[in-house]
């Protein structure tokens, strides 16, 4: 399974490489928003220190959702997810395949769209190690609950645009748990055992184990 | 008692979106049998075909195909199935090369394997390294023929396979359908073509849903007359 | 037969425990000591609120029951639907209950405390549910789907809950008091709560009968179109002769030409 899953994985990100959709159009996506967020609120400095942390994961959710969409979208293309079906692998392989490409590239677009928030917002940091463990964290759950509804709400004619209304609320805990680590991980003497680190890590933890159990009846019908 | 090498439909009806597709469809099928399935469109070709494939589920009825129990073996005849459908299947960022490769990684099988079945469909030379999306539709199905024959399936499961293909392809694709029965693999195809079932095999019509009473049980007698 | 008296009886009887509420909360309770006449609403809200979460309860076990082999059937994802849709009705209720309650009370019609917040976002999850419903789907595929959804939901609801307690608390502490701390409860007024509880769930029950009664009938219309189609499509469709003919003598046809030099120039 886990050769399979790997399989499935490197499809992903062979497609990635060759179209260039995550790094040519969705992190510009992340700074832009991040820019226009500087404008919209004036460019009032301390306000925008202030607003980073939850800044940060509104705008790493959104551009994931067009990550998530597009793992789905080449799958609908020729029919292409049946013929993975066809080949009768477990959908647990899709799973943690499709998983792991996308992880990689939200992690991607997370180290980008942090950078620029650094730089454009200028918020003290004070622990990487507390950001990157919580940013690991929430990165699995939303990839998880991300293809979870991705799958139920896959079909021939809609769907796309229902991914955001079904994804953002179940992913609420997520949002606010790694949105107070990254609030934590601002003072000088946070670490790796911030409360919220643990919150942040069993909620993903949940929330894999809720991807994992809901992706195979979810994709096949 | 059916054996495991045949296919065995009883009753079968498959609901698509309320929709009866598929409508109290009993049927026999043989080890080495090509059945061409004929009918106008709607009549439930793809549908059965999908369900042979363990993509659609029977919603009242039961089959056994290949000594797998449907409804409820699904996954397990996907494996044993090869079904080349109106859509290719294939994933149009990636190169014919990268395709094929992810089919070998997924089927277990080795690489010049892959190499012999595209060297078959002549997608091995000036396609190998091009983007799906750049090629034609008859190239296209050529790829997803060889994906197929990698695989070997003890079940063939063809939509409509002559279309888009150039007459050197249809003549291949029969050549192997043809072996492949030979080696006991059962073959579904379904046609609109008048000269089906001329080379032999059994040619079942189908309308609304189910096989049509007069020429079920034909075997390979049905001339081209009587065609729309 | 019985089902339609059973729901008859159902109807008759939620209505007239709402309208005994009514009577009890608007003109037989006194008013509150501290909120007055505001006080009235805890016979509403409280019960509202309850039935939200009683038929997302009800979700939750007939999807469960739907996903479970043994038990699968059409019936449990009729009851869900039926529920949930009822529930979001309920939630949007204690929403609108809240903030009615919340503007004179606290002087805003909104404020970020946790439980407000979790209705909220439950409101949406749920809307989000309804919403998947509505892909065009097989019966099955659907039912399969929600119901996966559904209990992801429910897995959801406490961890959002959960979530959002801590995210006001270990900053600051309660935002707001809850009204049932400084409201004292006792005598007739309980006794109306009491009777709001009741109604409200008989009200809900009423209408989760209702919405499974049209699931149903969706349902039966489908299974004799299914019969319907059977005889249909076995019939051959008519010589197509005379459609050409109709088609052909008659169609869309490009506009009258204009002469180059007058359509170009000005007149």
């Amino acid at each position: 399974m886990i050769r399979r899953a790997w399989a499935v994985a490197r499809k992903d990100m062979l497609i990635e490489y060759h179209s260039r959709v995550a790094l040519n159009q969705v992190i510009p996506f992340a700074l832009a928003v991040l820019l226009t967020f500087g404008f919209a609120l004036d460019t009032r400095d301390q306000l925008l220190a202030e607003i980073a942390p939850g800044l940060f994961w509104v705008v790493v959710l959104f551009s994931s959702l067009y990550l998530i969409a597009r793992s789905f979208r080449v799958e609908r293309e020729n029919a292409a997810m049946e013929g993975l079906v066809l080949y009768g692998i477990d959908p647990m392989a899709i799973f943690l395949g499709k998983l792991a490409a996308l992880a990689v590239q939200m992690l991607v677009l997370e180290a980008v769209a942090a950078a620029g928030i650094v730089i454009l917002f200028n918020p003290p940091v004070g622990s990487l190690g507390l950001l990157a463990i919580s940013a690991l964290a929430a990165t699995l759950a939303i990839g998880s609950i991300g293809l979870v509804y991705g799958a139920l709400s896959s079909s021939e004619h809609s769907g796309e645009s229902l991914l955001p209304l079904l994804v953002i609320p179940v992913l609420a805990p997520i949002v606010i748990s790694a949105a107070k680590c990254w609030s934590d991980a601002e003072s000088a003497g946070a670490g790796i055992y911030d409360p919220w680190l643990k919150i942040v890590s069993i909620f993903g933890a949940v929330f894999l184990a809720v991807g994992a159990a809901g992706f195979g009846p979810a994709m096949e019908d | 008692m059916p054996a495991d090498d045949s296919v065995s439909f009883s009753s079968v009806t498959v609901t698509l979106a309320g929709f009866p597709a598929l409508l109290n469809l009993s049927l026999e099928v043989a080890a080495g049998e090509t059945v061409y399935l004929r009918g106008p469109n709607g009549a439930g070709k793809t549908t059965l075909l999908r369900t042979l494939a363990g993509l659609e589920k029977a919603t009242r009825g039961s089959a056994r195909v290949l000594g797998v129990g449907l409804p409820g073996g699904e996954r397990s005849l996907r494996a044993l199935a090869g079904m080349m459908g109106t859509r290719s299947h294939l994933y149009e960022d990636l190169t014919v090369a990268e395709n094929l490769d992810l089919a070998r990684r997924l089927l277990a099988v080795s690489s010049s394997r892959i190499d012999d079945a595209a060297e078959l469909f002549g997608v091995r030379g000036r396609l190998w390294r091009q983007k799906v999306a750049s090629l034609s539709a008859g190239q296209k199905r050529r790829v997803a023929l060889a994906g197929l024959v990698a695989k070997n399936p003890r079940l063939w499961l063809l939509d409509e396979p002559h279309s888009s293909l150039d007459a050197a392809g249809r003549d291949l694709l029969d050549k192997l359908i043809a072996e492949a029965t030979k080696r006991g693999a059962i073959a579904f195809v379904a046609t609109h073509e008048a000269e089906a079932g001329r080379a032999g095999g059994r040619v079942v019509e189908m309308v609304g849903g189910t096989v049509r009473p007069a020429a079920s049980g034909g075997g390979g007698d049905s001339g081209p007359e009587g065609l729309e | 037969m019985t089902s339609t008296l059973v729901r008859k009886a159902v109807g008759v009887t939620s209505l007239v425990l709402v309208a005994a509420t009514v009577v009890m909360g608007l003109f037989v309770t006194p008013p509150d000591v501290v909120q007055g006449n505001l006080a009235r609403l805890l016979y509403v809200h409280p019960p509202v609120a309850w039935v939200a979460y009683l038929a997302y309860g009800v979700t939750s076990i007939a999807s469960g029951l739907y996903l479970w082999r043994p038990t699968r059937s059409l019936k449990w994802d009729r009851i869900a639907v039926a529920s949930a849709e009822v529930g979001v009705v309920f939630t949007g209720l204690t929403l609108v209950t809240g903030s009615i309650w919340g503007r004179p009370a606290w002087g805003v019609w909104w404020t970020w405390d946790a439980r407000l917040t979790s209705t909220a976002i439950l409101f949406v999850l749920y809307l989000g549910y309804l919403a998947l419903r509505r892909i065009p789907l097989s019966a099955e595929t659907r039912a399969k789907r929600s119901a996966v959804a559904a209990l992801i939901a429910f897995i959801d609801v406490p961890i959002v809950h959960e979530s959002v307690v801590w995210w006001r608390t270990l900053h600051q502490g309660a935002t707001v008091a809850t009204l049932g701390a400084n409201t004292k409860v006792h005598g007739i007024m309980a006794w109306t709560l009491l009777l709001g509880f009741v109604a409200f769930t008989m009200v809900y029950i009423w209408m989760a009968m209702l919405r499974y009664r049209v699931e149903t009938m969706a349902a039966e219309i489908e299974s004799t179109q299914l019969e319907a189609w059977e005889a249909e499509r076995m019939a051959e469709a008519g010589a197509p002769d005379a459609a050409i003919g109709r088609l052909l003598e008659s169609g869309a046809r490009a506009p009258k030409e204009v002469p180059a030099d007058q359509g170009a120039t000005p007149k």
